[in-house]
């Protein structure tokens, strides 16, 4: 057994981790294969996996039920799979869209772990328990809001699990959308983008792969190609969530088959093969547009997929490495499609073949680094944001964002684009 | 001064203040609301709150530092009573809801000088005053007493028995009073840590009892492994006993499945070879005595691992809480080893019973019969997550309880004896004060009276009843608390009612302070900058 052990944390990671879950339970055969050489049509190990799913919510959401798809509130309204309780962790001191005490700033984030560990120990008495039963670790996914507190929650958490799984495989998806962070006044945007910078710069540290993941916008979908096959209402986080998700759960698909998988550290260790370019892209392609006589470009302006990461469209990818997940092809369209460039180990194929659901027609790609233009973006506004956060807060300024704090992310994000400059 | 209006609303027209009597109404009405709200949990006799939170999980309690955290105050001045209180408990275990208690009765006495026009500053004045002379007198009234099991049981009960029913806290009072005292060294700083507290949902909660070794929330994960092993070497590993690595390895590309076959191959040889090492020394232990040979491993080790380690007859844990591999060589004796190359028979520790407890899906395992632990373990049970949770708070204070008396070696009489008896120092006091600070002694003296009246009331009787009785006891030279049972006079020493000499010094020391504070208080206003003018400086 190889288990991937899944951290959720904040509410629209909840969201994409709900539709992932529901997922996985779709996948799941509960008839256990009776000799491993029969063919089955089970694809996924589960077991273990199936209940892992550390969650970490806020407190005092409204439970409704009958809710109609359309107007899905929280994740918990559409959530089918059932969660093992100590799988579940609140945090305290916090509620859900609370104007008294909002929960907006990282470094709130990063107290309120210390509050919470402090009254739940969930590192010890959660997260272990569950690690306890894995038998052989692959390593870590990670979903975590980034605009919002979660990011310096999720930082001081996995600063912790590093001291004790220093080399693991993790890949964190900062995620973000419109809802996450308030961006009525300056300040409010300030201390949004403040967040995201800050998680980018905590996470690229200390994860394997940072993929910052943003939800996708009705001006992101062309009206052309794939995306008018797909009924996607952007506001609703119901609909973009299950986008995210299906896009999350592909990426790692290789290292959940049961024959011919491709292990999280060797997928990893291949993307970011030197070590240091940690950050990655994740593009989705929904339904993916087969039909063509050979596989389109998957990288750069001409690819057909979304690319959820980045934002400036005008500048061309440099792609070190790619890592390309294809579901739902037929026979003979496998044959057209191997025959390019494209290098695919035979089994692994061999194996999607036979156990995919074949007409779910889910494709996609996680690409992996760097692009120049996450990193250029974001040392642009890092530098413009520094300057205003100096100018209006000294110290501890009444955002709460410590400015050493913002200093020291400004540095490693300007080492990281010298890297990639390279 | 201008006259007419805030000051603040010169220079902000769209301000949102109050101003100075209305300023001081609003912490008065917050002090005396937040009061209201747990005066009914005080005490032994106090009923109980039910919190039930947005998902649904639901808590019952009293312990007022739950009540305090838990609850959703939106009211400054109240979450900023809320807060100190919860602060004392963090420094002393214990006193949450009395300081609540006093800051909410000292405005509500303030508030009657006030009104008749008196400056906030005198009554201020005056608690500062009463203030210093009570820590004085506390230091005085403090009895000094050899500190044995039987007077720590009594501190233990007495803080016990305002948290969780009756019933519960005896059983919990000899279990965190032994529990402290194995972990107690003479001269030695007291760490709270080393006693583990462990939860099972099982049983009712009156059979949570103190395990004199350590019980972990996980078991044996191999059907094969022995589940009760006597006379046991124990060996604390923090080594990874898994054949393949899920490490990145950067730069590092196989071609073809061969050579990741390869790779895996050599790694399992350097993991038999650990293993190999670890049986050596297990068969060097433990020969044909039938002896048993128990690992207790921080990392993982995967299911090939452990059917080596079956085979052998050996007990293995994998991913132990790291704290607790501390706690199994102060239990067990033994070092804890990074590796295997240093195996050698001293590195063992040694328990006499180590047995799996299965309950349901989960499993727990027990090492008890061990020589002179330096550590021991509080195993709650309960019938339901709810029960569990009340226990445990109950138990962290108890502990605190116990650690605070070892460490003041004073204790203070109980049930409200302390304050009447403050009382009438405080007015005795106040004649020998000159000026209109006298004010403020007197809301002060009659202000710490709120504690035995609530409990009084708590009980079902008549507080100005018991007020005077008491009164008039203690005039005639008695130290006299509340009885609960009888609504009569006791006395706490014959009864063993002790409180911690800290908690009291702290409780007074503090809501005096957080009074001062607000009476002081003479403009709210919303603060946090505006974001108007920022929002023209952006390009």
């Amino acid at each position: 057994m190889h288990e991937i052990v899944t951290l959720q944390f904040g509410h629209f990671a909840n969201f994409v981790g709900a539709h992932y879950w529901n997922t996985q339970d779709a996948h799941f055969n509960y008839e256990q294969p009776a000799d491993d050489e029969e063919i089955t049509p089970e694809l996924i190990n589960h077991d273990c996996l199936y209940r892992i799913g550390m969650t970490s919510k806020l407190a005092a959401e409204e439970e409704e039920d009958n809710v109609a798809m359309n107007d899905v509130k929280t994740w918990s309204d559409f959530s089918r799979v059932y969660f093992h309780p100590k799988s579940m962790v609140t945090m305290s001191g916090y509620q859900l869209n609370s104007e008294f005490m909002p929960f907006d700033v990282f470094s709130y984030g990063r107290a309120a772990f210390i509050e919470t560990e402090k009254e739940k120990e969930s590192y010890d008495e959660n997260l272990r328990l569950f690690m306890e039963e894995c038998d052989q670790l692959q390593g870590f996914q990670v979903l975590v809001d980034v605009l919002d507190g979660w990011g310096g929650f999720a930082t001081s958490f996995l600063e912790r699990l590093r001291e004790d799984y220093p080399k693991s495989a993790l890949i964190t998806y900062g995620l973000s959308d419109d809802q996450m962070g308030k961006s009525n006044t300056l300040r409010e945007r300030q201390v949004s983008a403040a967040n995201e910078i800050l998680s980018m710069a905590s996470f690229s540290k200390l994860s394997s792969l940072y993929v910052p993941v943003r939800a996708p916008t009705q001006s992101m979908l062309s009206a052309e190609g794939w995306s008018k096959n797909i009924n996607m209402n952007p506001s609703s986080r119901y609909h973009t969530s299950a986008f995210i998700s299906a896009g999350v759960d592909s990426a790692l698909l290789p290292g959940r088959l049961r024959r011919g998988s491709i292990f999280m550290p060797d997928m990893i260790g291949s993307l970011n093969w030197r070590n240091i370019t940690t950050i990655g892209t994740l593009s989705v392609g929904l339904p993916f547009p087969f039909g063509s006589k050979s596989i389109p470009p998957l990288a750069g302006k001409w690819s057909p997929l979304l690319d959820l990461s980045s934002r400036n469209e005008d500048i061309d990818d440099q792609v070190f490495s790619q890592s390309v997940v294809l579901r739902g092809l037929e026979t003979d369209q496998f044959a057209r499609y191997t025959t390019g460039t494209q290098n695919t180990p035979r089994g692994f194929v061999d194996e999607l073949l036979d156990t995919l659901p074949i007409g779910k027609s889910l494709g996609d790609s996680n690409s992996s680094p760097p692009n120049l233009r996450v990193d250029g973006t974001s040392i642009d506004s890092a530098k413009r944001i520094n300057w205003r956060m100096m100018t209006q807060f000294e110290g501890d300024g009444p955002g709460g964002v410590n400015s050493d704090e913002f200093e020291e992310a400004k540095e490693s994000l300007l080492d990281m684009y010298d890297i990639y400059n390279e | 001064m201008l006259s007419g209006g805030s000051a603040v609303s010169l220079i902000n027209p769209n301000s949102e203040v109050a101003r100075r009597g209305q300023a001081l109404q609003l912490n008065i009405n917050g002090a005396v609301g937040l009061m209201e709200v747990v005066r009914s949990n005080l005490g032994p006799k106090g009923t109980i709150k039910m919190l039930v939170s947005g998902a649904g999980d639901i808590k019952l309690t009293k312990d007022g530092k739950v009540l305090l955290s838990e609850m959703q105050i939106q009211n400054p001045t109240a979450a900023m009573i809320a807060r100190a209180a919860t602060a004392q408990d963090e420094i002393t275990g214990d006193g949450t809801t009395s300081i609540v208690m006093l800051v909410g009765e000292f405005m509500k006495q303030a508030e009657r000088h006030i009104s008749e026009g008196l400056h906030p500053r005198i009554i201020t004045e005056g608690f500062e005053l009463a203030k210093k002379e009570s820590l004085n007198f506390l230091d005085t009234f403090a009895v000094k007493k050899e500190i044995d099991r039987e007077l720590l049981i009594s501190v233990a009960r007495t803080s016990l028995r305002t948290k969780v029913h009756r019933a519960l806290a005896d059983t919990l009072t000899e279990a965190v009073v032994d529990a402290v005292l194995t972990i107690y060294r003479e001269n030695e700083p007291i760490d709270l840590h080393m006693v583990e507290i462990m939860a099972m949902q099982h049983r009712s909660e009156t059979d949570t009892r103190l395990v004199r070794g350590l019980v972990m929330d996980h078991g044996a994960r191999h059907p094969d492994m022995p589940k009760k092993v006597k006379d046991a070497f124990i060996l604390t590993l923090n080594v990874s006993l898994e054949y393949e690595k899920s490490e990145v390895n950067s730069g590092f590309f196989y071609s073809s499945a061969e050579q990741r076959e390869k790779l895996v191959e050599s790694e399992r040889k350097f993991v038999d070879e650990k293993l190999k090492k670890i049986v050596e020394l297990k068969k060097q232990v433990c020969g044909d005595s039938g002896k048993g040979f128990v690992i207790i491993n921080q990392k993982g080790i995967d299911p090939l691992s452990l059917d080596v380690l079956a085979k052998n007859g050996i007990l293995a844990l994998r991913r132990a809480k790291r704290r607790n591999m501390e706690r199994m060589q102060l239990i067990c004796g033994g070092v804890a080893q990074n590796s295997v190359d240093d195996l050698s028979p001293d590195v063992l520790g040694w328990a006499g019973t180590i047995y799996e407890h299965t309950l349901g899906e989960e499993k727990f395992t027990f090492v008890e019969d061990v020589k002179d632990p330096s550590s021991a373990t509080i195993l709650i049970k309960g019938p339901n997550p709810h029960t569990i949770h009340q226990t445990k708070d109950a138990i962290r204070d108890g502990l605190r309880a116990v650690k605070n008396t070892l460490e003041d070696g004073l204790v203070v009489p109980g049930a409200g004896a302390f304050q009447v008896a403050l009382h009438s120092h405080l007015l005795k006091f106040k004649d020998s004060v000159k000026g209109r600070v006298k004010a403020g002694i007197t809301s002060f003296a009659e202000g710490v009276l709120v504690i035995p009246k609530t409990l009084a009331s708590n009980g079902g009787f008549d507080p100005m009843d018991v007020i005077v009785t008491m009164q008039e006891e203690y005039a005639e030279g008695h130290i006299v608390g509340v009885d609960l049972q009888s609504g009569e006079t006791l006395d706490p020493v014959a009864e063993g009612i002790w409180d911690n000499y800290r908690v009291v010094r702290n409780m007074i020391q503090n809501s005096s302070v957080i009074a001062t504070n607000f009476l002081l208080v003479d403009e709210m206003m919303r603060a946090g900058r505006s974001s108007l003018k920022a929002d023209n400086g952006m390009e």
